[in-house]
């Protein structure tokens, strides 16, 4: 459901600016590359224009031009703003043309677009551009659909345009996506009237014919891989940042429904096979040091999909036939088991794999394979069999086998904290290899904005949910201004990667010790800044060996978590006085009287010390006062961990103390809460031109299979706008029915 | 000059028609598309998606959409079915062996809700080559006498040539006119 008022764009100070820069850019694009680029040359239609397009037509074929050239003519054009445009842009169309002269034959008749519509200035010419995620880019037919709808949807109504109405027709509109995979740009050009090009350009920024290229469909397998691994990684490596994006200039579909041709998902599985070996050049989550066949985004994002479509059985066949000349492919199947309730089958699996020495022994990077088949038995024996001895040692192995790696070591500590060995735990947790310069996949501007007033950002007034869509930013803003400092700078909260990780676990380890302790075992094991100067002021002198062992038997507390201690200091500080004021609030039957930035800020700090249910206390008291996409998410969260806990309950032993219905009518509580967080924070994302998340299909998914589809939408659409059911039905409703293969109820 | 045919197209007010050109690949579409936008044949390259051209005829402008017709991308027609007042359906009439084909996929055409209303035109294409069907015996095996409750129209026409293809704008021009 694209309109007007759900495509953000920029506008561009000369056409060509955003292709332009880039082009200059792509040698230092890494890993999955940037979002795809969209630009647009948009005009207002009179008389001569009609006209100059026309007449062009009768002029005949006197330069015959190669479509690289065409672009490259466009954007040279556009620099000489105020000279002879025209006269620029021969004068490259001939130096182009000659690159390829050789690689044009007489058959390459792809419809003379340049001499029939050649790039003449219009009248009120403007060139916009935005990025995208999601489009399906597994050729460039489905891409010009793509950009035959956003034209039409920009030139069939007057769009406002910063302040005024304005007919625009579009003339020109391209598509550039990245292909992590040989690093280059995959780029089509429609033109209206005219036709469809479509080019490489490589990373010098030289232009290639794709059509001349011998593996044409291989290139276009790998630009469709590529783009759905950004838009999957995109969400998954921010999930604990709520999927935040921050380049607003960014229209992000879902890839899941938005394939054109065939079915994306199984499109995804079925291709994986040829792009596998090349995994590894798109780069792995910020945890992974040495990134394999079987641990890079590839591989997570095939997981991903699997997990959401529920379609193992296609997997399974495609993985089975990729392992008998990759033996470790198996480890991908196991990983996928894991995620879809199938654990018995992926720990025989892991069993087979590990006893089976030879078939691991077969490959290069054994040692790798090994630790990851040892590291999904230590997560499974911690967070399903609760067996933390068995999964000391086999995390210890998983150790011994990569100790450059982190989770190995991540794990290994965990196990200690379980087995209440905090001095193991800690020391463990001080040699984790930790990645500072590795981050989680972001989308950065490649063109910079043009100006302060360059951004058209339409309020998407098609889908109305008044306390979420009228929410002022400008409000919001100026209340992050005013909000407790000591609440804004707990520096915890900006913690990256693997040191986000870390932490997660030294607050684990403070929840079973308490502070005072903590600082005791610190003493313990770690050399104290104190005993330190005192150790090496007493150097010079005849060292009294037995007085010196004991410093000895110390280790040295890295830096990074000497660091990680005192933001746990000041969590804990903050949290501390919070509650503590709260409770003299609650006593005088005073209303606690904060913003709901503070609320948020406080709800993320009581979460990062393990506090849920204050935590969640915070973030409904929060959203009481108005909508916080912050705190929706992070109360969702609590409620789905709630739901399973309770559900969980259902099965213990000690559940005979629990009322049925006191049960079901908490799950009915919860369900109800989570459709209403889903459908609010949905209309947010709309709101920012975003029709994707992941999290909130993982979400619904959980309420679907017990509610079906039918009643989850009859619920929606009893509480809320036609609109917003709608928003609802094709952003997320529309994935269960088409993409998962039916194991959804209807 | 400029000035006169503006007030020309003013006084006799000049119209638009959304042409939507399909079939099956290799039928001559993109060619009967440049024959008419340029007067002269081009070589030709199997489709990427689709070109699009106005053409001017009488005091009609024809955006005519031509779309690709290979059979994996024929599903992606139904994105040009929106606001299209016509449909040019073209087939080899030299090719016995896909006139089954074309007869199944014009037919699923015409049921489609979105092109009830269009104006159906067919150009028996490739009349120039010695084995080509005649119009009508493709009428017989399109089955166009069964279309109800819509003008249709089927015209030889040799792209090549250029033969034909004005009659077809003529009849659609008509078929415009008699239904505004």
């Amino acid at each position: 459901m694209i309109t007007q008022n759900s495509i953000p764009e920029v506008k561009e100070d000369f056409i060509g600016y955003a292709l332009h820069e880039r082009r200059i850019r792509l040698p230092q694009f890494q890993d999955l590359g940037p979002a795809d680029l969209v630009t647009l040359t948009k005009y207002l239609p009179t008389s001569s224009n009609t006209n100059a397009i026309n007449s062009t037509s009768r002029n005949g074929a006197a330069i015959i031009q190669s479509p690289a050239a065409v672009v490259a003519d466009d954007s040279a054009a556009s620099m000489a703003t105020n000279g002879d445009a025209s006269d620029t842009a021969v004068t490259t169309n001939y130096t182009n043309a000659s690159i390829y002269s050789s690689s044009r034959n007489a058959n390459d008749g792809a419809p003379m677009v340049a001499e029939l519509h050649p790039l003449d200035k219009l009248k009120d010419e403007v060139g916009t551009f935005f990025y995208s995620m999601g489009v399906d880019t597994s050729g460039p037919t489905s891409i010009a659909i793509f950009l035959k709808e956003i034209s039409e949807v920009i030139s069939e109504k007057p769009q406002v345009w910063f302040g005024r109405k304005k007919t625009f027709n579009v003339a020109r509109i391209s598509f550039s996506t990245w292909n992590a995979f040989r690093r280059c740009d995959i780029n089509v050009v429609v033109h209206i009237p005219g036709s469809i090009q479509n080019f490489i350009v490589d990373c010098n920024g030289e232009s290639q014919n794709i059509e001349m290229c011998a593996d044409y469909d291989l290139i276009w397998a790998e630009t469709f891989v590529s783009g759905v691994v950004r838009s999957i990684m995109l969400m998954k490596e921010n999930a604990e940042e709520g999927e935040l994006q921050n380049l607003v200039e960014t229209l992000i579909l879902n890839p899941f429904t938005a394939g054109q041709i065939d079915d994306v998902p199984e499109m995804f599985i079925d291709l994986f096979p040829i792009v596998y070996h090349k995994g590894p050049l798109l780069g792995a989550p910020y945890y992974i040091t040495n990134v394999t066949n079987t641990n890079n985004y590839l591989v997570e994002t095939l997981v991903e999909i699997v997990k959401l479509t529920r379609n193992v059985s296609r997997a399974e066949i495609m993985l089975k036939n990729l392992a008998t000349d990759n033996p470790e492919a198996i480890i991908i199947l196991i990983k996928i088991f894991l995620v879809c309730d199938q654990e018995l089958d992926a720990i025989k699996l892991t069993y087979d794999m590990l006893s089976q020495d030879k078939i691991i022994n077969n490959t290069n990077n054994r040692m790798d394979y090994k630790s990851e088949l040892l590291c999904l038995q230590a997560q499974f024996l911690i967070d399903k069999r609760q067996d933390y001895s068995l999964a000391q040692n086999i995390a210890q192995e998983a150790v011994n086998c990569s100790p450059s790696e982190f989770r190995p070591w991540y794990l290994l500590s965990k196990v200690y904290v379980k087995l209440n060995d905090i001095e193991n735990a800690l020391l463990i947790l001080n040699s984790c290899p930790m990645s500072p310069l590795k981050e989680k996949y972001v989308l950065k501007r490649v063109a910079p904005l043009p100006s302060n007033n360059s951004l058209h950002l339409p309020l998407p007034i098609d889908v109305v949910l008044d306390e979420v869509t009228s929410l002022n930013p400008q409000d919001v803003q100026n209340e992050h201004r005013s909000a407790d400092p000591m609440l804004v700078n707990l520096a915890a909260s900006n913690l990256k990667s693997t040191f986000q990780l870390a932490y997660r676990l030294l607050t684990e380890i403070v929840q079973i010790t308490g502070w005072e302790n903590l600082l005791k075992y610190r003493s313990n094991i770690f050399v104290m800044e104190e005993e330190y100067q005192k150790s090496s002021s007493s150097l010079p002198k005849d060292v009294n060996k037995q007085e010196e062992q004991p410093l000895r038997a110390k280790r040295l507390c890295e830096r990074w978590l000497d660091n990680l201690f005192m933001l746990l200091y000041e969590d804990l500080k903050m949290y501390t006085l919070w509650q503590t004021e709260q409770l003299y609030m609650d006593a005088q039957n005073n209303n606690h009287n904060k913003l709901t930035f503070e609320w948020e800020l406080f709800g993320l700090c009581a979460r990062r010390l393990g506090h849920f249910p204050e935590a969640a206390k915070a973030f409904q008291n929060g959203l009481s006062q108005r909508f916080s996409s912050r705190c929706a998410r992070k109360l969702l969260e609590y409620c789905i961990n709630e739901r399973q806990r309770v559900k969980n309950f259902i099965n213990s032993p000690n559940s005979h103390d629990m009322v049925p219905e006191i049960v079901s009518s908490r799950i009915r509580e919860l369900d109800n809460s989570i459709i209403d967080l889903c459908v609010k924070i949905c209309c947010w994302n709309h709101r920012w031109y975003t029709e994707f998340s992941i999290s909130l299909l993982d979400c619904l998914s959980v309420v679907i299979q017990d509610m079906s589809l039918t009643k989850v939408s009859n619920e929606i659409s009893s509480r809320y706008p036609e609109t917003v059911l709608n928003l609802v039905q094709e952003n997320l409703l529309n994935f269960f029915t088409t993409c998962t293969i039916g194991c959804y109820d209807a | 000059g400029l000035f006169a045919s503006k007030l020309f197209s003013n006084l006799f007010g000049n119209k638009e028609m959304r042409i939507l050109m399909v079939g099956l690949d290799g039928a001559g579409k993109t060619t009967v598309l440049y024959k008419l936008k340029l007067g002269e044949v081009i070589t030709t390259i199997p489709t990427i998606g689709f070109n699009v051209e106005t053409v001017q005829y009488k005091n009609i402008s024809f955006t005519v959409w031509d779309v690709g017709g290979q059979d994996r991308i024929r599903s992606l027609w139904r994105h040009y079915y929106r606001n299209t007042e016509g449909v040019i359906f073209v087939v080899d009439s030299n090719d016995r062996s896909r006139i089954g084909e074309a007869r199944e996929v014009m037919q699923r055409m015409l049921n489609e809700d979105e092109l009830r209303n269009a104006a159906w035109l067919v150009f028996a294409n490739k009349q120039d080559l010695p084995e080509a069907m005649s119009a009508a015996e493709i009428t017989e095996k399109l089955g166009l006498h069964s279309i109800r409750n819509r003008p249709w129209f089927i015209q030889a026409t040799c792209a090549t040539s250029g033969e034909g293809l004005y009659e077809g704008l003529e009849w659609l021009s008509n078929s415009l006119k008699n239904s505004t």
